[in-house]
């Protein structure tokens, strides 16, 4: 706590004024000047009390959770464009009132112009608890911390000021999805059936495959009654195993990637289009997995549900220099299976082996995100068109996004939109 | 020159109509308080229309990109006329033409209040035209407007800090009032127990540092912006002294009129009536003292006059406002600095505490007359203003006894003279009364303490003529008159061969500590006596009953405290007291301090009231103490643990332990444990009480 300007000049005030009443010994001036002395005095300490004894509690869309992304708060995870409304308690758990009560509430989440909101509340009773609401929209995907409150007062009249950074009771942090979107229809899923095949091992399908003798634990339902009375034994049949076509979901996650600004940028295009993929996928019942070329991010194994494709896709970022290629080569050439591949740059050498994976029966689909908008530069968009031709020419499908606001339009129907086309 | 980066936006206007509302009304009490102690209503009444059209045009033109150049032109002009109807009013010898200008300078300066650092520099000028009241006023009524003053800047202040977070902020709190909202109602009323209760604090701070501060009698500063200026001599010639620390200009005179004595040249003791109670004279002094003029050396049985009218001219010290006047006795003591106003025209005397040894007042000469006495060339008109510096001298008993009586020569031809029809019962009644007294000093008080019982009369029979003052005073009438009781003991004591003279001038006045003035009226005119010490000089003496027998300057009183009676404000209550006397039959000082009392007891009692009406903290709250309902919940596992006897090994989690004690009761418990060890969301105030409540009836585990 420290005197402000104000207060400065009240003191020298008080003093002068003691000066000049020795000077000319009226009685008033001393009183004044005793009254400027006793304002100064009587105000110290009353604007820390006041922060002293606040109590702060933040919820986020009504929660006091962190919400880190698990099942168990799945509904509870905003996505890029969703709107959060958060509220901010302040209350006095002290018996005297707090007085014009100045902050800041800080909402990482939200867009640079709505990131820092500052508040002020007049007056405050002991034990009155004061409610601030307010509502932004998701800007940005990822984790995001909130911090402790800062808090000033000048009360009551300006002569001493304290400030305080009060911790906030809630939410540790956020975890904002990307964006996605709704696809219509994509042709992808419709050039092969997405049928269960058997595979040539026992497993718990329904397509008979042999008969073996019981085991304890089989079902007794499974018992071949016929075979059982043949063989004098217990004899229970056996099914093959059904393996659900997948689709492979890679995602270029190279630093080089990431062109344009540090919000509207090309990677993160790219994200929402892989989140919208994914989404798509899912409704159709299709499981997921994720390809990516990241060694900071490595890409869980296996498929994943959509909350736990999002959580992850809210958290990367581009880094590293590994080739996409070598990660789809690695992709198992499963017959019906799907790839999706979204290259938010240019990669020549992603061409062979999507081309490969779809002369190997895979459907494979192409999304190429159009860096020219985000960059203007013209070269890159030339060769961006130049790896679609090469990939189209191979046979395999292709979507050219710039950054047209109906990009899932284009997504789905493979039409660019009149901007895409005016820039390119 | 090259500039040295971006020029610094200016500050933006002020908007908020409320802050300059106030800052309009706080420039108002200062106004009035001039007004009401200096008699100048006219320029406050056309100041205070200023002062509003002002602040209107200020309000309005802040709302606009720009000020207007011309508008700061007009002001500028007009501060300069304002200045130069000062300066005419000052050779006109106008009231207080400084405090005039102070009054319009600040209504033409209202026009151009565009940012809130113009509102809060009005402010300040409003400081200086109350600082200005506060030199002038003489009671305690201007109080009033000091406390309206403070109040309504506190305001600004707050005000102020109302506009600014409003203005900073995207969030307020309350947003709007709700409609039927109750609470509303109720905040107004919560919110006055704590000012109250600030009030309260900030008037016993204010009590407390103004009695604990001493108060040093500063000598008078000539500053440095002090301009001499010729002011045409005659009847309406001032002298103005700077003790007053502000812009001084000072008038001078090369009068050198007759002297004169005055109140008289003489004194005539057959004078019978009472004088009024006009104001004469106010006199600042950190000491209580008679304010003595002159002396007389001759008693002729009827009158007193001064036989030697020899004086000795002062000289200057410098700027022509600083004489050193000359004493030959043993001038020690503090220093006692005092300031006179005249109210009213008075003779060319200087009165001054006993013994001045510098005089502050401008004029082109000042001389010591042979009774003590100083005098300027000219009558005094009424607000002439000086400062006597005297020193007051310690006369201590022993000392004085210890005298002797080797008087010199020149004291013993002046001051032991008396008239040849002194009558022997005079003589005969010094002898008797002095019969037990072994020294002067005794024999003088000795006389003056019988004097003493003869009652005061202000209007005593008149004196037949041809008769001798004393004589029928103390054998005839029996009765009288100051002017009486100082001539017997001034004839007494020469009859017994001790010098003394009769001294004139002013008792102390009335004193007030807030305004620290002596009010000195026409009827506080006084006589006394001086008896000569040797090595001592003229020792004050007063046999006047009613009046201060030893009439030393008082110690300088530093503190509030030093004098209780004189430290008690001096309220202009007449007519209040009066009625107090009437229907209660006491004095109104008590019933002040039972008031006071009361006063207190009632701010106590709303303390304690406040207190026990505080709101509780509400019910399940718990998000805001949310570590303390997770230690409450944790230290009821604990207690639970001791009430079944029986604790929970290092490697066991706390599921296997509530199987093995198997009591559904504690299976709650450890449901509440977890979750306040594990759950991120804090616990329940209502979990924690329900927990504490189960462990209370647990019973030991099996």
């Amino acid at each position: 706590m420290k005197p402000t300007p104000r207060g400065w000049a009240v003191a020298a005030i008080a003093l002068g004024l003691y000066v000049f009443a020795n000077q000319t010994q009226v009685g008033w001036l001393y009183v004044f000047s005793a009254l400027a002395a006793a304002l100064w005095l009587c105000t110290f300490g009353i604007p820390g009390r006041m922060l002293r004894r606040l109590r702060l509690a933040r919820r986020v869309n009504g929660s006091a959770l962190g919400v880190d992304g698990s099942a168990e708060y799945a509904d509870l995870n905003p996505a890029v464009g969703d709107e959060l409304q958060l509220t901010l308690t302040i209350h006095n758990a002290g018996r005297l009132p707090a007085l014009q009560l100045t902050g800041a509430d800080t909402c990482p989440p939200a867009p640079a112009a709505d990131r820092n909101q500052p508040f002020f509340i007049n007056y405050l009773s002991g034990g009155q608890a004061a409610t601030l609401r307010y509502t932004v929209t998701c800007a940005r995907r990822g984790w995001f911390t909130f911090g402790p409150t800062p808090l000033a007062t000048q009360a009551p009249f300006g002569l001493w000021s304290a400030t305080r950074v009060a911790p906030v009771d809630g939410p540790d942090g956020l975890l904002v999805f990307p964006e996605t979107r709704p696809l219509a229809r994509l042709d992808l899923f419709d050039r092969q059936p997405a049928v269960e095949t058997s595979l040539a091992q026992a497993g718990t399908g329904g397509e008979f495959l042999s008969v073996r003798e019981y085991r304890p634990g089989d079902p007794p339902r499974h018992v071949h009654w016929r075979t059982t009375a043949r063989a004098g034994r217990l004899i229970v049949k056996e099914f093959a195993e059904e393996q659900q076509p997948a689709l492979t979901l890679a995602l270029d996650l190279r630093r080089a990637a990431c062109l344009g600004g540090a919000d509207d940028n090309t990677l993160e295009l790219g994200i929402k289009l892989a989140a919208s993929l994914a989404r798509h996928a899912h409704e159709r019942g299709l499981p997921v997995r994720l390809l990516t070329n990241s060694r900071r991010w490595p890409a869980p194994v296996g498929a994943l549900s959509q909350w736990a494709l999002l959580s992850y896709l809210a958290r990367v970022e581009a880094e590293g220099d590994d080739a996409l290629a070598d990660a789809l080569r690695q992709v198992s050439a499963t017959p019906g299976a799907f790839v999706a591949a979204v290259l938010p740059a240019p990669d020549p050498e992603a061409v062979a082996p999507l081309v490969n994976l779809q002369r190997r029966g895979l459907a494979v689909l192409a999304v190429l995100v159009d860096p020219m908008p985000f960059t203007g530069d013209r070269g890159l968009g030339i060769e961006v068109r130049r790896v679609a031709g090469e990939l189209a020419a191979g046979g395999v499908a292709v979507r050219l996004i710039g950054a047209a606001p109906d990009w899932e339009r284009v997504l789905v129907t493979g039409e660019a939109s009149v901007a895409t086309e005016a820039a390119a | 020159m090259r500039r040295k980066g971006p020029r610094r936006p200016p500050p933006p206007a002020e908007l908020s109509g409320r802050l300059r509302l106030l800052a309009a009304a706080a420039a108002l009490p200062p106004m009035l308080a001039l007004g009401w102690v200096a008699l100048v209503w006219g320029p406050v009444l056309l100041a205070a229309l200023g002062l509003a059209a002002g602040h209107y045009y200020s309000w309005r033109a802040a709302a606009r990109p720009q000020a207007s150049g011309w508008v700061r032109l007009a002001v500028f002009v007009a501060l300069h006329l304002a200045l130069a109807l000062m300066c005419a009013r000052l050779f006109a010898a106008g009231a207080l033409p400084q405090a005039e200008f102070a009054l319009f300078a600040q209504a033409i300066t209202s026009f151009d209040l565009r940012t809130r650092r113009n509102l809060f520099a009005s402010l300040g000028m409003s400081l200086l035209t109350l600082y200005v009241a506060a030199t002038l006023a003489r009671d305690a009524g201007f109080g009033l407007f000091g406390l309206a003053y403070v109040g309504l800047v506190l305001a600004v202040f707050y005000a102020a800090e109302l506009a600014d977070g409003r203005g900073r902020a995207r969030l307020r709190w309350p947003a709007a009032p709700l409609a039927g909202d109750s609470a509303a109602a109720t905040r107004p009323a919560r919110g006055l127990t704590p000012a109250l209760g600030f009030a309260g604090a900030l008037a016993v701070a204010t009590a407390a540092v103004f009695g604990l501060t001493p108060h040093f009698a500063g000598r008078p500063v000539i500053p440095p912006f002090s301009l001499d200026l010729p002011i045409p001599s005659g009847p309406t010639s001032r002298i103005v002294n700077p003790a007053l620390p502000l812009v001084q200009i000072n008038g001078w005179s090369n009068a050198t009129g007759d002297y004169y004595y005055g109140f008289d040249s003489q004194l005539d003791l057959s004078y019978r009536g009472g004088l009024s109670d006009r104001v004469v004279m106010y006199v600042r002094s950190p000491a209580w003292s008679y304010w003595r003029s002159h002396s007389y050396d001759t008693y002729t049985g009827s009158a007193w006059r001064q036989a030697d009218e020899g004086t000795l001219s002062l000289t200057t010290g410098g700027q022509g406002i600083y004489y050193a006047v000359p004493s030959d006795t043993q001038a020690e003591g503090e220093e006692v600095v005092q300031t006179f106003y005249l109210v009213t025209d008075q003779p060319n005397l200087v009165f001054a505490a006993y013994r001045p040894t510098e005089a502050y007042l401008n004029t082109a000469s000042l001389v010591l007359d042979a009774g003590d006495g100083l005098r300027v060339g000219e009558a005094m008109k009424a607000g002439t203003t000086y400062t006597i510096v005297s020193r007051r001298p310690n006369f201590a008993e022993a000392a004085l006894r210890a005298a002797g009586d080797d008087y010199p020569a020149a004291v013993r031809a002046a001051y032991l003279q008396l008239p040849d029809n002194i009558s022997e019962r005079v003589r005969t009644l010094a002898q008797s009364l002095t019969a037990n007294a072994p020294t002067a000093y005794d024999k003088a008080v000795a006389i003056r303490d019988y004097l003493l019982t003869i009652p005061y009369e202000l209007y005593p029979p008149p004196q037949p003529p041809g008769s001798e003052t004393v004589d029928n005073f103390l054998f005839v009438d029996q009765r009288g008159v100051c002017e009486q009781f100082a001539t017997a003991h001034a004839v007494l004591l020469r009859s017994l061969g001790i010098p003394t003279r009769l001294v004139a001038g002013y008792g102390a006045g009335e004193y007030s500590a807030l305004s620290g003035y002596y009010t000195v009226r026409s009827n506080d005119a006084h006589a006394w006596t001086e008896v000569y010490f040797p090595g001592y000089g003229w020792v004050p003496f007063d046999a006047t009953p009613g009046w201060t027998p030893s009439p030393y300057t008082a110690p300088v009183q530093r503190w509030l405290f030093s004098s209780t009676l004189q430290g008690l404000p001096d309220l202009p209550l007449g007519a209040v007291a009066a009625a107090a006397q009437a229907l209660f039959g006491v004095a109104l000082w008590p019933l002040l301090l039972l008031a006071a009392l009361v006063m207190v007891l009632g701010a106590v009692w709303l303390f304690v009231r406040a207190w026990r009406l505080r709101p509780a903290p509400p019910a399940g709250f718990s998000a805001l103490d949310g570590d303390r309902q997770r230690r409450r919940i944790l230290a009821a596992y604990q207690a639970g643990q001791q009430r079944l006897r029986r604790r929970r090994a290092g490697a066991e989690t706390v599921r296997e332990f509530a199987r093995r004690v198997d009591q559904p009761a504690w299976d709650e418990v450890t449901a509440a444990a977890e979750q306040a060890a594990y759950r991120p969301a804090p616990p329940e105030q209502r979990l924690a009480e329900r927990i504490w409540e189960v462990v209370r009836r647990l019973k030991r585990a099996g």
